[in-house]
C-alpha cells in the first residue's frame, strides 16, 4: 500500500517536472530565434519569408500557440519537424535506440572497470596499482570526449584499421564511440569507489566483525564493500544522466544517430518541435534513471526500508 | 561475497558482447514506399563486392526529403540532381548550357521561350516524358497552395505553360528573362500521373524520375543508396551504386577518407589538407566555388556617420591585404574578386581593377574624411558563415588596426548572426561591419545584386536609387550587348561607391579517393554520371 503511493508520488512529481521543463524551453526557444529565417533561401524575398512563417503557423500569438502545442502533446502527437519532412516524434523514436544503446555499452564497460580498479587501488593502498589508477582517473576526468574520440579514431580506426571510424548499424561502429563515452563514468567512479572503500574500512562495524570472528575477505565482502556502494550508486547513477545528454558530443564525432546528434542539429536550426520533443524525452529517462537508483538503494542498504517505514 | 559474483559475472558478459561483433542492425525508415533492400552494412573496407562500382560520399547530415521543388540545401541536392533531370545542364564551370531532356531551345518574343524535348524517354516508373510533365513541374514548383513552401527563385518570373506538343513546350515569363535556358536547369522534371496520384508527404519520401540514378534505399542517419539506371537516356553510368552517409564532423569525414571508408568529402577543413595528401590514398582536389565572400558594411539610416562617407569606404578597402589571406589563411586557394561579381558571371569586366592594398592610401584618406584620431568600428561574424570566416575575419581586422581603425570582433553562433543580417533590417541589429557570403546558383550577377545591394535585397543595408535602376534594367534587357554594357557600369558604380570590403570567391575543397576520377562542379552538385571509378 505505502509502496504504491510512493509511486503515485513519484509519479506526479516527474509529470510536473517534465510540464515545467517543457514550458520554459517552448518560451526561451521562441524568443530566441526564428526558424523561417533559417529555413527560407537565401535569394528569397521578404514575401516568401513572411509566408513560410504563416505556413509553419509561427505568426499566431505565443499563447495560443503554446495552448495548441500542450493539447497535442497530450495525446502524443509532437507536430512536425520544421526541417525534416517528418513528425518530431517520429524523429525522436528512431533516435533513442542508438542513444540507448551507446549508454548501455558504455556502462557495462564503465562500471566493471570503475569498481575493479577503484576496489584494486583500495585494497593496494599506497601501491604503484593505486598511483597509476588515480593517476588514469585524474587524466580521464581533464580530458574533453570530443579529443579522447578523435583521438581513438586516429589511432585505433586511422592507425590501425582495427575497428572503424564512424558511423551506426553494426556493433563494431557501436565500440569506440561507447569506450569514449565510458571515460565519463571510469574518471569518477574509480576514484570513489576507492576513497569510499578507504572510508569504510574505517568504520566501527569493521572492528566489531572481527572481533565476532569473522575473517578479513568476509569483512571485506559482505560488510565494508556494500557499505561501500551506497555512495558510488549514487554517483553511477548520476553520470548515467550526464551520459544521456552528454553523448551529444560522442555521436556527432562518431556519427551515431541518436538524440544528442538530434538535439544539437534541431537547436541550430532553430527546430522547435524536435528539440521540444527531445527535450521531454530527455528528461523522462533522467528521471527514470534516479528512480532506479533509488530502486537500488532500497536493495543494497538496509538502513533506507527502515527509515521509510519509520 | 554476493557483489563479488556480481561483479564477475558482469565482466564475463561484457567479454561476450564484445565476442559476438558483426551482427548488423537495419532499421528501415518509416516504410513510405520506398524501396528497401535487405539491410546491408556499411563496413569501412574499401573494394566493392564482385565487381560493383561504389562510390561513398560524406554529406555533413540528412536531407529533409526528396521532393526536388523545396529546399533542403546541399544535403538534398547530391540526391535530386542524380534521381532527377532538367531540360538543360550546365557544364562543371556554368560556362556552357549543354542539353538534357530538352534538345534545342528557342527566344519566340521577349516573354516566350520554346523548348523542344527529347523524345523517348521514360521515368524509372515506366511513364513517358512529355511536354505535360514540364508544364505540371513548373506549375508545382509555382504552387501557391503548397504545404511546404516552394523554391520559387530557381524560375522567379514564371508565368504559365504552354504545351503546344508532346514534344514542345513553351514557357511563358511575366518580364523578359535573358538567362532562361540556363536558369531552368534548377527545375527538375516530376512525372505528373505518379506526383498527381500520391500525397505530398509520399511523394517526398519516393522520389521518381528520369535521371541516372534511381534511390534505392534510405535508412535515416546511416545511408541512402542510389543505384544506376540501366535505361538512362544519356547511357547507363559507369558507377553502379552511389552511397550518401551523414558524417557531421569534419574531423571524422576525414579519418574516414583515410581509412578508405569513404570516396569523396566536401569541405574538407583547410587545416587538414596536407594530412590528406600525405595519406596516399586520397588526395585534395579544390576549386572556385560559386560562394563569394565579402564585408558588408551598415550603410542604412541610423547606422555608423564614417561609413556614410565614400572616403573611409575607399580607405577600408585599401587598408585591407586580400592576396595576403588567400596566400595564408586559405593556402593559397581562392581568387581574389574587384567586386562581388564571379569570373563566370555575364558581363563580368575583366577590366574593373579591384582595389590596391596601400595602407598610406587609407589613412590619407581617413584623415582627409576627418579621422586622422582613428575611428572604431564593430565586426561581427559566425564561425559557419564561409570556411575560416574567423580568422579571415580577424586578419582583416588587424590589417585595419594598422591603419588606425579600432575593429571590436565580435564571434556568434551561426543561427542568431543569421537572423540579424537575413530580413533584419527593420530590426537593425547588424553591427558596423558584417562578414557575408552570396552563392548565385546562375552565373549570373542579377541574384547577388537583388539580394545584397539592391535596397528591397533580403541580405541589404544598402540602398541606392542608381544601382537599383541599373540592376532592374539589367534584369530586363534581353539584348545581349546592351546587358553587358549596363553590368559594366554597374561594377564601376561598385568600385566607385565602394559598399562592400570586396574580398575572394571562396574556393571549395573536396578530399578524393585516388581510386575515384572526379571534377568538382562550380554548382557544388556531385553527379554520379561524371563519375569513375579505377579498380
Amino acid at each position: 500500500m505505502r509502496a504504491g503511493l510512493v509511486v503515485l508520488r513519484r509519479l506526479g512529481e516527474t509529470l510536473l517536472t517534465v510540464f515545467l521543463m517543457v514550458t520554459i524551453v517552448f518560451f526561451l526557444l521562441r524568443v530566441v530565434g526564428d526558424p523561417a529565417e533559417l529555413l527560407v533561401a537565401p535569394e528569397a524575398t521578404h514575401a516568401d519569408l513572411d509566408k513560410l512563417r504563416a505556413q509553419l503557423g509561427l505568426d499566431r500569438p505565443l499563447l495560443e500557440q503554446y495552448v495548441d502545442y500542450m493539447r497535442s502533446v497530450v495525446t502524443f502527437d509532437f507536430g512536425r519537424s520544421l526541417t525534416q519532412n517528418r513528425g518530431a516524434g517520429e524523429l525522436v523514436g528512431e533516435a533513442i535506440r542508438p542513444t540507448l544503446e551507446l549508454t548501455g555499452l558504455a556502462l557495462l564497460i564503465g562500471v566493471p572497470v570503475s569498481i575493479i580498479l577503484g576496489s584494486i587501488a583500495a585494497l593496494r593502498r599506497g601501491g604503484i596499482v593505486d598511483t597509476v589508477t588515480t593517476a588514469f582517473a585524474t587524466l580521464g576526468r581533464a580530458m574533453p570526449s570530443f579529443w579522447l574520440g578523435l583521438m581513438l579514431i586516429i589511432t585505433v580506426a586511422v592507425g590501425l584499421r582495427w575497428l572503424p571510424a564512424s558511423g551506426y548499424g553494426t556493433f563494431q561502429q557501436l565500440i569506440l564511440p561507447s569506450v569514449t563515452l565510458s571515460m565519463i563514468v571510469i574518471a569518477d567512479v574509480t576514484r570513489l569507489t576507492r576513497s569510499s572503500l578507504l572510508e569504510a574500512y574505517g568504520n566501527d562495524y569493521v572492528r566489531t566483525a572481527y572481533a565476532k570472528g569473522a575473517g578479513p575477505a568476509r569483512v571485506t565482502w559482505f560488510h565494508v564493500f556494500r557499505n561501500a556502494m551506497v555512495p558510488v550508486i549514487t554517483i553511477i547513477g548520476l553520470r548515467t544522466a550526464v551520459l544521456i545528454s552528454g553523448s551529444i558530443v560522442v555521436e556527432s564525432v562518431f556519427a551515431v544517430p541518436g538524440l544528442g546528434w538530434l538535439l544539437i542539429r534541431a537547436i541550430n536550426r532553430f527546430d522547435f518541435p524536435v528539440v521540444q520533443a527531445t527535450i521531454i524525452l530527455i528528461g523522462f529517462l533522467v528521471i527514470a534513471t534516479s528512480l532506479l537508483v533509488d530502486i537500488a538503494y532500497v536493495l543494497i542498504d538496509p538502513r533506507s526500508r527502515s527509515v521509510r517505514r519509520a | 561475497m554476493r557483489i563479488h559474483r556480481m561483479v564477475a559475472a558482469l565482466m564475463a558478459l561484457a567479454l561476450v558482447l564484445a565476442a559476438c561483433g558483426g551482427s548488423s542492425t537495419s532499421t528501415t525508415a518509416g516504410g513510405d514506399g520506398s524501396t528497401t533492400t535487405a539491410g546491408g552494412s556499411t563496413d569501412s573496407t574499401a573494394p566493392s563486392p564482385g565487381g560493383v562500382k561504389e562510390v561513398v560520399i560524406l554529406a555533413s547530415g540528412d536531407p529533409p526529403d526528396f521532393d526536388p521543388h523545396t529546399s533542403g540545401a546541399t544535403e538534398k541536392s547530391n540526391v535530386v540532381h542524380n534521381v532527377y533531370d532538367s531540360l538543360t545542364m550546365l557544364d562543371a564551370d556554368q560556362t556552357e548550357t549543354l542539353p538534357a531532356l530538352a534538345t534545342e531551345w528557342e527566344l519566340i518574343d521577349d516573354l516566350t521561350w520554346e523548348f523542344k524535348l527529347r523524345e523517348g524517354v521514360k521515368f524509372h516508373n515506366g511513364e513517358d516524358f512529355t511536354a505535360e510533365d514540364v508544364k505540371f513541374s513548373a506549375e508545382r514548383l509555382h504552387d501557391p497552395n503548397a504545404e511546404v513552401a516552394r523554391l520559387t527563385s530557381s524560375l522567379p518570373d514564371f508565368d504559365h505553360a504552354e504545351v503546344i506538343d508532346d514534344y514542345t513546350v513553351r514557357i511563358h515569363t511575366k518580364s523578359p528573362d535573358p538567362i532562361l535556358p540556363q536558369r531552368i536547369y534548377g527545375l527538375l522534371i516530376v512525372p505528373n500521373e505518379y506526383t498527381a496520384s500520391i500525397s505530398e508527404s509520399e511523394f517526398a519520401m519516393s522520389p521518381v524520375g528520369t535521371g541516372p540514378y534511381k534511390l534505392a534505399e534510405y535508412v535515416p542517419g546511416q545511408r541512402i543508396v542510389m543505384e544506376a539506371n540501366d535505361d538512362y537516356w544519356g547511357g547507363r553510368p559507369k558507377v553502379d551504386r552511389l552511397v550518401i552517409r551523414p558524417v557531421p564532423e569534419p574531423s571524422t569525414r576525414v579519418a574516414e577518407l583515410q581509412t578508405g571508408g569513404a570516396d569523396i568529402i566536401q569541405q574538407a577543413p583547410v587545416a587538414q589538407m596536407a594530412e590528406i595528401e600525405a595519406s596516399g590514398n586520397a588526395r585534395v582536389e579544390v576549386r572556385d566555388g560559386r560562394r563569394v565572400a565579402f564585408v558588408g558594411l551598415d550603410l542604412l539610416p541610423g547606422g555608423p556617420e564614417a561609413l556614410q562617407d565614400k572616403r573611409v569606404r575607399h580607405a577600408l578597402n585599401h587598408a585591407v591585404d586580400v592576396d595576403l589571406i588567400l596566400q595564408t589563411i586559405n593556402e593559397g586557394y581562392g581568387t581574389r574578386l574587384a567586386t562581388n561579381f564571379r569570373p563566370d558571371f555575364f558581363g563580368f569586366d575583366p577590366n574593373a581593377k579591384p582595389f590596391e592594398h596601400d595602407p598610406e592610401k587609407a589613412k590619407q584618406l581617413l584623415a582627409e574624411a576627418g579621422y586622422a584620431e582613428g575611428l572604431t568600428l564593430s565586426f561581427q561574424t559566425s564561425d559557419q558563415v564561409f570556411p575560416g570566416a574567423v580568422e579571415v575575419v580577424q586578419a582583416l581586422a588587424e590589417q585595419l588596426r594598422a591603419v588606425g581603425i579600432t575593429v571590436n570582433v565580435d564571434v556568434v553562433d551561426h543561427a542568431t548572426f543569421r537572423s540579424i543580417v537575413i530580413a533584419g533590417q527593420e530590426a537593425h541589429e547588424t553591427e558596423d561591419m558584417y562578414a557575408w557570403n552570396w552563392g548565385a546558383l546562375d552565373p549570373d550577377p542579377d541574384s547577388p545584386l537583388s539580394g545584397t545591394l539592391h535596397c528591397e535585397g533580403i541580405s541589404s543595408y544598402y540602398c541606392n536609387p542608381e544601382l537599383d535602376a541599373l540592376i532592374e534594367s539589367g534584369r530586363r534587357e534581353m539584348d545581349r550587348t546592351k546587358r553587358a554594357e549596363i553590368y559594366r557600369q554597374v561594377q564601376a558604380l561598385l568600385l566607385e561607391e565602394a559598399p562592400f570590403i570586396f574580398l575572394f570567391q571562396i574556393p571549395d575543397v573536396y578530399g578524393v579517393s585516388n581510386r575515384v576520377v572526379f571534377e568538382p562542379r562550380l554548382d557544388q552538385y556531385i553527379l554520379g554520371q561524371f563519375l569513375d571509378v579505377n579498380e
